[in-house]
């Protein structure tokens, strides 16, 4: 799951650095993004909106000022609502409150959960003994609580009809490298001096 | 592992039946011009979600506890009928 993840997310990367044709262009491209984690919100589906978002956050994305700029203010509005909702500000809160909050079919993000069991396992001994004749308790209720309702999660399936052309279209999608999409970023939005003065070895890697 | 199988089987069917095997379902379809702004925003999340939850349900997530490196539980180790039992390995 987590390679699909990093594939989906060098996809939705690729798909915007490589519109080349004007900045509005790409910015349609990035407001067809944004619909789409708009609706994998709205089908609880927050793993979706982590690849799509981890997309926006990366450095080939990020650079790319003015087609951001060139997005409408609906889409800018939601993509601001996703940032705050899947901020890691206090250990994923808003998430986790949000998760918690859903009714079911959910899809969590697993690196909240993944982050939890190695914080309860590595933080916590196995045994509240030296001689190792009693385990903690605690600890192990602790992690069954969380396995339990990653598990409750997995009881509820979705009711959507599938698509095999779309499924086989989203299986196939081309993964662009890190360093040739953030190539890409730079002739859509090349990099511009950061002062007058300043030679173009000094600019700065945004 | 699901296309390994459809494999086999037309494999198998070539074997029995002689003659040549249609290929299998998944190589008709060709997505080679398909391009993302062909579909809505709505269908492609409906799609990614149907394929996401796939993948998330076949995640063991009782492996990710460390209990599952246990063998065995202790010799004397009992638990009440009404609590979880964490030696159980789901699935």
């Amino acid at each position: 799951m987590t390679s699909w993840s990093t594939k989906i997310t060098k996809w939705v990367i690729g798909e915007i650095v490589s519109i080349q044709d004007s900045v509005r262009a790409r910015a349609i491209v990035l407001e067809k993004f944004i619909a789409i984690a708009q609706h994998l919100e709205r089908m609880n589906n927050y793993n979706g909106i982590m690849e799509i978002l981890a997309a926006f956050q990366s450095s080939a994305v990020h650079r790319l000022k003015k087609s951001m700029q060139a997005v409408g203010n609906k889409y800018l509005k939601v993509l601001d609502e996703l940032m705050k909702l899947t901020s890691r500000e206090l250990n994923y809160k808003n998430l986790r409150t949000k998760v918690h909050a859903a009714n079911p079919p959910v899809i969590p993000f697993p690196g909240v959960y993944l982050g939890d069991l190695v914080f309860l396992d590595t933080g916590n001994a196995m045994h509240v003994n030296n001689d190792k004749s009693m385990i903690n308790f605690q600890k192990f209720q602790k992690l069954a609580s969380y396995i339990l309702e990653l598990m409750v999660y997995q009881q509820t399936p979705y009711s959507f009809a599938p698509v095999p052309e779309i499924q086989a279209f989203l299986r196939g999608v081309p993964v662009m490298d890190d360093d040739a999409a953030y190539g890409l970023s730079l002739i859509c939005e090349p990099r511009q001096a950061v002062a007058r003065g300043v030679s173009t070895v000094g600019t700065l890697k945004s | 592992m699901g296309m390994d199988k459809i494999d086999k089987f037309y494999n198998l069917v070539q074997s029995k039946l002689g003659g040549e095997a249609s290929p299998s379902t998944s190589d008709d379809l060709d997505v080679g011009d398909m391009k993302l702004l062909d579909f809505e925003p709505a269908e492609i999340a409906r799609q990614l979600t149907l394929l996401e939850y796939e993948m998330f349900t076949a995640v063991k997530v009782s492996s990710y506890s460390p209990l599952s490196s246990f063998p065995h539980p202790p010799h004397d180790f009992v638990f009440l009928s009404s609590q979880p039992s964490f030696w159980t390995r789901p699935g």
